[in-house]
């Protein structure tokens, strides 16, 4: 919002210049901008969504007073009621409007403003339009009231404040024709809607040039009805949200009164008398304040005479010593409890003024969640194994919400069809990584996300996702997967293949649990990322499952000092054959020889290989106490051959 | 006499021979070869020396300076191409040493996690316990317990995406929702940061994003006050920025906290006197904090007259973007190789 400091000195009183008003805004915490043209000089000021009291200049003024030696200077005005004309008022529902009043005022000479109040409005940021509506709008600027003037040669019999019907329709001061609802609250005559409460006069009714008497209003319109009703039609207005944050009701009949007395001074007019509907009653706020505890919240002693000054200067009144009780004005909506009192304390006190201090707390810390850890951990492996870590919105179009098997469900207020579901696997926004990338020359790349992913029943899980673009064959990407794997202590693995609509799948579970897959995308469902010429490899993995694996023991186990004897064998293996298979066959029948491990040190497909085959060089490991020679090593790996070559057509690479 | 002088011009000789000889020697082992013949223990050396017994004694010290002579002599020419030679390259090590070696590719962290974990450190160096919580919240978590009902007007402040027509299902606009989740699981005092990815409906500029990532922070006891927010956070920026600058407090308004405060830093770039990176104010908005509502703690199931507590949240983002003079927020989400490999 925009005060224009020259109308504010008006109702400021006292030595102030500019830049102190300024240095006092920012002390306030309301952010000033200072701007100038040739007609003032303005703050506009960031004004928290809780003090409905500063959107006026006389608001602004009085929660200056404290800063200064000031006062807060009304406007004086007394009214001369000249005319005896009245109009029926009904108020349909209380709720909606606690308090309506208006004035009839009759003889009215619209034309151009006078100077001074020209130039008012336009300081205020409005347009100049003509007498009777510079009035309502000056009143406004004034006292944070929103008005309303009325032509009276357009109002049938009487007014009527009452909720709109389903498709009514009015067209509103702008010139549009709007189609009204129950959440609208209407100011209508005995037959039609002539303006929508709080929010915009209709056109109807506007003042002209022709006017000669004004129904003028001055009301108070509940906020959640205003916003509701805001909402409905999509349209907001300065009044609208004033409203929108409650007005005062103390000040309703003195903005009427004093608008009156312009439209009698300005305008010519005679003034009819006041027509109240509502309670301008408003009960008094009481608040209890321990003064011991303002210091002990803010950590510094404030003597309870900084309060009390400061309390009177905000025209707060104060009883009692230790404990006060503080009646607070009903337009200071925020002002409810102790803390409150505080915050306003602590704003006019000064937070710089209050000392940094640190707390004295037990040494035991408060522990951390084990996801946020063993996420962190999940990171440390995939850097280790020489995957860069990267960062999505996890939001996507309709399409990637589906990719590889996902539900990612759809955002119903989306900002564009890009961004219109949630992920459902977090590859669709690694392959677009990999794509931007790619355009940039680089060739090779290995990517991974820790992250949420999400399912159309609005549950979601914390998954890895990898992605390799030309580093290596499927063996080398399927290794640094088992590494990762078993740096979480996924065991026993079982490796499956499915083909689907994005290319292969190769599902992998642990005890029955699926925990996740690695991908091989077709070149056709590679082009819309252009990378089908591309050797690329995915894989996602539900890292809660793998949380849930119970951790085994950390302890180190001692170093086995018996003699090792190493065979490397270079097999032809079936591509048909489950590796699985194998590996069980080899230690149910070589561990009770010492067999302490088989690992695969090299794979090669292709020359020299037959196609429906895979070659492997296999290293087996013996350790035992001594009793096994390397002649007795070979004779038992001949017999295990013989078993391989029976079972499964494994045979030795000549 | 004569004798003696045919034996030390032998001794000249000598050194003469051995010194145009070594002069043709290549490799350690023909050195050592050398060094046997003219200086070893039965060397040439060695042999003139042991003829001082037949020299008279009138006659020896003449005979002693030459003997000395030679010695020196040979050892110095021994030591200079022994010197030469140790720096002679080998030749079963033949390599370009400048040329720039094989480089593993980079493999790195996300910034967003760099900068996360540098945040968190220093909460944990603190006592804080990290905390993480769901993405897809309820409209309570989000906005009620946070004491904003329905038609609250902040909740204009933080444009939602919803996932359900009736509003109840959102994602969540910050990571307060934790806070209050945590407060129903643990019993003060305690003291806890949460942090995680957060959205609300803002345009992809480079500004904004529609995902950004939080970090909160709660400590929460009998004794908590005000100037311990100030005093912990004056801290914990001097600690993250490693500068000792200005941090400015002003009142701001917040639904959940109350008193609210903003916190700035001085700007590092322009030293305070206002640039474009802190819009002219020579201040730069780096954390909003305050003391917990009142209705806050209710919510949370704490008797408000018996706790206090202060709460605090930053961007991740702009965090990073300050600390490394990052200009367009977009980058993170990006994920171009060539930026994440700056951020260590």
């Amino acid at each position: 919002m925009r005060y224009c400091y020259e109308s504010l000195s008006e109702y400021l009183k006292g030595n102030h210049t500019r830049t102190q008003i300024k240095e006092f805004l920012q002390k306030f915490g309301w952010n000033p901008i200072l701007t100038s043209d040739e007609a003032g000089t303005y703050f506009t000021l960031e004004v928290p969504a809780n003090r409905g009291d500063l959107f006026s200049l006389l608001g602004l003024a009085k929660a200056l007073v404290p800063a200064g030696n000031f006062s807060v200077e009304s406007p004086s005005f007394s009214v001369q009621e000249k005319s005896d004309r009245t109009i029926s008022v009904k108020v349909e529902n209380v709720d909606d409007c606690p308090l309506y009043s208006g004035r009839i005022v009759e003889g009215i000479m619209p034309a151009p403003s006078p100077a001074w109040l020209s130039s008012a409005v336009e300081r205020a940021g409005f347009r100049s339009i003509n007498n009777v509506v510079d009035v309502t709008n000056l009143v406004f600027v004034e006292y944070g009231q929103p008005l309303h003037a009325f032509d009276l040669s357009k109002v049938k019999e009487g007014i009527v404040v009452r909720r709109a019907r389903a498709s009514e329709t009015i067209t509103t001061l702008d010139g549009v024709n709007r189609t009204l609802g129950e959440e609208v609250l209407l100011i209508a005559d005995t037959l039609t809607p002539i303006g929508i409460a709080g929010i915009m006069g209709g056109a109807d009714s506007e003042i002209t040039s022709a006017t000669q008497a004004i129904f003028l209003e001055s009301a108070s319109f509940h906020p959640v009805r205003i916003r509701k009703g805001a909402r409905f039609l999509g349209h907001s207005t300065e009044a609208s949200q004033r409203f929108e944050k409650s007005v005062d009701l103390t000040l309703v009949i003195e903005a009427l009164d004093r608008a009156a007395f312009l439209m009698e001074t300005v305008c010519g007019g005679r003034v009819g008398p006041r027509i109240v509907r509502g309670s301008r009653i408003e009960k008094e706020k009481k608040i209890r304040l321990d003064t011991r505890r303002v210091s002990h919240f803010l950590g510094c002693d404030i003597p309870s005479s900084f309060l009390i000054d400061l309390f009177e200067k905000l025209r707060f009144s104060v009883s009692g010593k230790n404990i006060l009780t503080v009646t607070v004005p009903p337009g200071r909506t925020d002002l409810e409890r102790e803390e409150d009192l505080i915050e306003e304390v602590a704003r006019y006190y000064g937070y710089d003024a209050i000392p940094e201090t640190l707390p004295c707390a037990e040494i035991s810390s408060t522990v951390s969640s084990s996801f946020y850890e063993k996420e962190e951990k999940v990171k440390d492996f995939s850097v280790r194994t020489g995957f860069t870590e990267v960062s999505n919105l996890g939001l996507v179009s309709k399409d990637e919400a589906h990719f590889f098997g996902g539900t990612g469900p759809e955002i119903i207020n989306p900002l564009s069809l890009n961004f219109a579901f949630l992920r459902g696997s977090l590859l669709p926004e690694l392959l677009r990584n990999l794509k931007e990338n790619f355009s940039y020359r680089t060739e090779r790349l290995s990517l991974f996300e820790t992250g949420k992913y999400f399912f159309s029943d609005y549950t979601e899980r914390l998954g890895l996702a990898l992605a390799a673009m030309n580093e290596g064959d499927f063996y080398t990407f399927k290794g640094r997967v088992e590494s990762i794997l078993s740096f979480l202590e996924a065991k026993d693995l079982r490796w499956d293949r499915e083909d689907i609509s994005e290319g292969v799948s190769i599902p992998f579970s642990s005890s029955g649990e699926l925990l996740g897959s690695i991908y091989i995308p077709s070149p056709d469902f590679l082009q819309q990322f252009d990378l089908e010429n591309e050797s690329i490899f995915l894989c996602q993995i539900d890292l809660e499952k793998i949380f849930a694996i119970p951790s085994v023991s950390s302890r180190c186990e001692p170093l086995s000092t018996l003699p090792l004897i190493r065979r490397d064998l270079s097999l032809i293996i079936p591509k048909k054959v489950r590796w699985h298979e194998v590996e069980e066959t080899l230690y149910s029948s070589l561990l009770p020889s010492g067999l302490s491990e088989i690992r695969v040190c090299d794979i090669y497909e292709g020359k020299h290989i037959p196609e429906d085959s895979t070659g492997a060089t296999v290293s087996f490991s013996f350790q035992n106490d001594g009793s096994l020679t390397r002649e007795g090593v070979d004779a038992l790996l001949h017999t295990t051959l013989a078993t391989l070559d029976n079972l499964f057509s494994i045979r030795i690479r000549e | 006499m004569d004798e003696v002088d045919s034996i030390i011009r032998e001794m000249e000789t000598a050194s003469s021979e051995a010194e145009s000889s070594i002069r043709d020697l290549s490799g350690m082992e023909a050195l050592e070869q050398w060094r046997v013949q003219y200086l070893g223990r039965k060397g040439r050396l060695a042999l003139f020396a042991a003829k001082i017994s037949s020299v008279p004694p009138k006659e020896r010290a003449s005979f002693g300076k030459a003997l000395n002579a030679m010695k020196e002599r040979l050892t110095a020419i021994y030591e200079e191409i022994l010197s030469t030679e140790r720096t002679k390259p080998r030749e079963f090590f033949t390599v370009n040493h400048t040329i720039p070696g094989k480089r593993p590719d980079f493999s790195g962290f996300h910034p967003l996690t760099v900068v996360t974990r540098q945040v968190a450190s220093i909460f944990q160096s603190f006592g804080f316990g990290v905390h993480v919580g769901p993405e897809i919240e309820s409209d309570f978590y989000n906005f009620v317990a946070l004491n904003m009902p329905e038609n609250h007007p902040a909740r204009d402040m933080q444009d939602t995406f919803y996932l359900t027509p009736d509003q109840h299902l959102l994602l969540r606009t910050h990571t307060s929702p934790v806070q209050i989740r945590v407060m129903e699981r643990l019993t003060p005092p305690f003291r806890i940061i949460a942090l995680g990815k957060t959205f609300r409906s803002d345009a992809f500029d480079a500004s904004h994003t529609p995902a950004f990532h939080q970090i909160e922070g709660l400590m929460v006891g009998e004794d908590i006050c005000f100037s311990h927010l100030k005093g912990v956070l004056s801290l914990f920026l001097r600690k993250f920025f490693a500068r000792d600058m200005k941090v400015r407090f002003l009142p701001s308004y917040f639904p959940f906290t109350e008193p609210s405060a903003e916190i700035s830093i001085s700007c590092e770039i322009c030293g305070g006197r206002g640039c474009q990176t802190c819009g002219h104010e020579g201040w730069l908005e780096i954390l909003g904090a305050g003391m917990v509502h009142p209705e806050v703690f209710r919510y949370a199931g704490y008797d408000p007259s018996t706790v206090t507590g202060f709460a605090f949240g930053m961007g991740v983002e702009r965090l990073a973007m300050l600390k490394y003079g990052i200009e367009d927020i977009r980058s993170f989400f990006l994920n171009d190789i060539r930026f994440l490999s700056q951020v260590r």
